[in-house]
This record gives structure tokens, sequence and C-alpha cells, in this order.
């Protein structure tokens, strides 16, 4: 079961505590493509550093308060107001990358055990993995049923294991930061990111596009993405709905963009007049560079898909 | 309420024959906006929203939503005010000015109207049995501010002796010519003798006293 994607996605950061130089070096080895890497020798340097560590996105706020709201000074209702254009911001947060997603560390170590470990970092927002071996199976079976960790994975098997989990892991952090924003989004209508079939579909376009970081950019579910050469794209999302409420927006229009409007109706073009922008903010008479050829995807409804690469 | 609003803004659109996309081009909302009043589906827009579509039609916000009648958009005609005229006499009307002293609450008598007069304006009450159409004890309103045209009543004295009368204003071949109400008086040309106190707007003709 696919969990609903995240708003946005960029390259966090891993960190790896194991007392063996080696195997660390070994194991980061095959993570620097996807993530930033950390290493600590010493469990009691990392736990010390992991404690005071804050993380980059715990300052940033995507909602705030809708002061003008009739509703705001009532102590039953929250008047909340999210921009969704804010969240493509994070492009420019620096140290962004340094966000700790998830922390892999082995159990048997001489001056702390890695359950010891996790047992001082309990609380910190980053995922867990514990790295055992035969003897330290029920403890590790123990912490995970208590929450302590979110995985536990044996040592043979690290290599075939560790980047799945890894994977899983990281996309779950991001998506429980911006799982609220989600609800939000969600409020009147079920949106495409908590489609199964799409998110599946677009997990699947990130990976053969290599794309390492995306960003929400409207409640349709576009995206900003980039790809490993910082190349950006704008995945462009339009629901059936969505069409058929900007058809309905628009009938008054119909002698201006009237062929614009029939190849819309059909499903082989999509309007996206860019990052925040809406159309009635153009002349009719500037649409037509604005629709550009689309291709369907069968999810909850039709959703038609198109890519624009700046 | 909510319905005539939606009636009135589809109304507006439809004459300055605009669709919801460019009105909010025009206004700066969104058009989704626009359109949800337009279809009655907005339960209660806010002022932020009405303000600029009332701007842009140039109407007030109560004709907007239809606490106020829209037709009558700019037409201060239909403004029915009164205002007090002070109720001269006539050897008071020659000098008067309309200036502050003078003004209704200095004077005892006034009379109301719903024309709209300038501050010099002033009455008077007819006197005379056979003044043409103005039966005694009408009362007429004049306009000092007014340049009389060929036809029209007004009020002119002599400058020597300060004293008000009713005459037609003539004007005939780039002579002007005033006529007396007063039967067997003639026509006599206006000459700079005369001084022109107003022109005759109104008559208020009573015809009978209901005070017994």
């Amino acid at each position: 079961m696919e969990t609903a994607l995240p708003l946005f996605y960029f390259r966090p950061t891993i960190c790896f505590v194991d007392d063996d130089p080696l195997f660390l070096e070994a194991l980061t080895l095959s993570f620097t493509d996807h993530y930033n890497c950390i290493t600590f020798t010493n469990p009691e340097e990392a736990v010390q550093f992991l404690t005071s560590y804050k993380p980059p996105l715990a300052k940033i706020k995507f909602t705030h308060d809708l002061i003008e709201s009739d509703s705001f000074g009532l102590s039953h209702q929250l008047p909340l107001n999210t921009n969704i254009s804010e969240i493509a911001q994070l492009t420019h947060l620096a140290q962004k990358h340094t966000e700790i997603a998830a922390l892999i560390v082995d159990q048997n170590m001489p001056q702390l055990s890695g359950l010891e470990v996790c047992l001082k970092l309990k609380g910190t927002p980053f995922k867990k993995i514990l790295l055992t071996g035969e003897t330290s199976h029920e403890k590790a079976v123990d912490a995970f049923n208590h929450g302590l960790i979110n995985k536990f994975i044996h040592k043979d098997k690290v290599v075939a294991e560790l980047k799945k989990s890894i994977n899983e892991l990281a996309s779950l952090y991001f998506h429980e930061k911006t799982a609220n924003l989600l609800s939000q989004l969600e409020s009147s209508r079920l949106s495409p990111l908590s489609d199964p079939i799409f998110v599946s579909f677009f997990k699947s376009w990130c990976e053969s596009n290599k794309i390492q970081e995306f960003y929400l950019i409207n409640k349709q579910g576009s995206f900003l993405a980039k790809d490993g050469q910082s190349k950006s794209h704008y995945f462009v999302l339009l629901s059936e709905h969505e069409k058929s409420a900007f058809l309905n927006l628009n009938d008054e229009a119909s002698d201006k963009v009237e062929p614009l409007l029939n190849r819309l109706a059909t499903g082989e073009v999509i309007p996206f007049f860019g990052p925040g922008k809406e159309c009635w903010e153009f002349e009719f008479n500037e649409w037509e560079q604005f629709f550009y050829p689309a291709k369907t995807i069968q999810g909850r409804e039709n959703y038609f898909w198109t890519v624009i690469t700046n | 309420m909510l319905e005539t609003l939606s009636n009135n803004l589809n109304l507006l659109m439809a004459k300055a024959r605009l669709s919801s996309s460019e009105l909010a081009r025009l206004t700066g909302l969104p058009a989704t906006t626009i359109k949800r009043i337009r279809n009655n589906e907005q339960s209660n827009p806010t002022i932020s929203t009405l303000l600029p579509i009332s701007k842009y039609f140039s109407i007030s916000l109560s004709q907007l939503v239809g606490d106020e009648e829209l037709k009558t958009i700019n037409n201060s005609y239909n403004k029915t005010e009164l205002q007090r005229i002070p109720l001269l006499s006539w050897q008071e009307c020659f000098a008067y000015t309309g200036a502050e002293d003078e003004q209704p609450s200095a004077v005892v008598n006034t009379i109301f109207t719903e024309k709209q007069m300038s501050k010099k304006a002033f009455a008077l009450c007819i006197e005379d049995q056979d003044l043409d159409f103005f039966p005694k004890r009408s009362i007429v309103l004049i306009e000092p501010e007014k340049t009389p045209e060929s036809g029209d009543y007004i009020v002119v004295a002599k400058t020597e002796q300060r004293l008000a009368s009713i005459k037609k204003y003539i004007a005939e071949f780039d002579q002007i010519y005033l006529k007396s109400l007063v039967a067997g008086l003639g026509i006599s040309a206006l000459t700079s003798e005369y001084k022109i106190l107003g022109v005759i707007l109104q008559c208020k003709i009573e015809l009978k006293n209901n005070i017994p």
C-alpha cells in the first residue's frame, strides 16, 4: 500500500553510527547519490550532536492565522490560511539538505548500544533504523513494539534491505511533515496526492526522470520538480473535476477561445498559466501559449498531465 | 438579499458585456469568487470582495446587494431633498445677496422646495390681483444664478426705484424686451436702468387656505 505523496521532498541527510569505520565507509558509499551522509564512530558524540541539532524545517510554517476571518475570535474555530505557493520557496532555503530524515545505528558498540542511543534520542523527529546481530533480535522486536525504533535490519541483510528501508522512511518523514497540509487540502475533496494510482505513477515518473526534489505548486496536484542537474520541470496535473470547473468558469468566453476549450474538453490539452498564476490574469488572445498537449492517467478519476521543462 | 446580489451582478455584467474572467482581471478578484456570486453559491461574500465590484460599476454597496434600487444609479435628479428658500418682500429682494447673515435662519419666513436651487435663491409672494397667470397669494421661486432665456418670467427692478416686479423676458432680433404682466402696460426695451434679480423657476399656487 502506497502512502500519500508528501507535499514536498528534497534530498535529506542520513546519519550513520557504527564503531567500525570501514563498515561505515562501505555503507555510506551506496547512499551518497541520493542522500547527504554524516557518520559517527563514537555513539556518545552522535547523541551529543543529535540532541542539540535543530531541523531547518522546524522554523518553516505554511499555515497562517486568518485574522480577517469573522470566526477568528471564536474559541472553537481555527480560521487558517495556507498559501501553497510558499512551499516552492523551500528551493531557496539554505541548509535544507541538512534536514536529518533517518538515523541508522548499530546495536553492538562498546561505549553505548544502538538501543541506548535511540532511548536517549526518544522524541526526535527523524526515523530510526537499528542494525542487529543474532543476540539482539528480541530486544529489537521489543524496541520496535514500543515505538523506540521504526525498523530493525539484520546486519547480514543490510545491503539488500537498507536502501529500500531508507527510501521508504525518508519518504515517510516528509509525508509526516506535510500530513496536516494534505488534510487541509482534502477538506472539501480528495486530492490526487492520496490516490494510490497517482502516487505510484508520480513516484515512477520521478525515478525515471532522476527527480531529486519536488514541491507542490497548486491544489490540483501540480509540482515543481528538480532533477539531478538542478533542471526545473513543471509536472502539471488537472483532474476531471478541475477540468469541468475550468470549462464552467469560462463558459461565457466560448466565442473567444472556443477551439481551445473544445480541445480541453476532450483532454487533448490542459492549461498551465504559470506557478501562482490564474487564467483570468491573462487576456483571451494570450491563452493559446498556455495550453499544452496532455496524457491521461485513470485513477479515482481521470487525471490529465503534462510536463513543461524550462 | 443574496439572490438580489447575484441578479444585480449578472445584470451589471451583461450590460457591460463582461465575462467573469474579464471582471476578475479588471477588479483583481478571483474569477471563481465572481462566478460563485453570480451562481448564488457564495453564502457570505465579504466587503473586501464586494467593494471592488461596486467601485468598478460606480455604485454603492447598498445598490450592489439590493438594499437600494439599482436603477437610480448616477441619477441625482431623483434624490428628493427639500431645500429651504427665504420668503422675502418685494422691497427686500433688491438688496438680497444670499450672504451668511441673510440665510434662512435669520429670515423669519421660508419656503420648502424640492428643486435644486443656489444659495442666492429666494421666494416672493404675489400681492397683485391681476398678474397674468400668477394668482394672488401664490409663491414664486426665483433663481438669481440662472441666465434668462426668451419666454422666461423674470423678476426685475429699476435701479432708481429699487422696487421689483415680474416681467416676461423676450429676446428678438438681438434686442431684449421686457413685457409687463399688467394688462394695458406695454413692452419696454431692457436698458441699463434695469437690474435683473432672477428667473422664476416655480410658482406655488395656494388654491385654498387650510388654516381656519
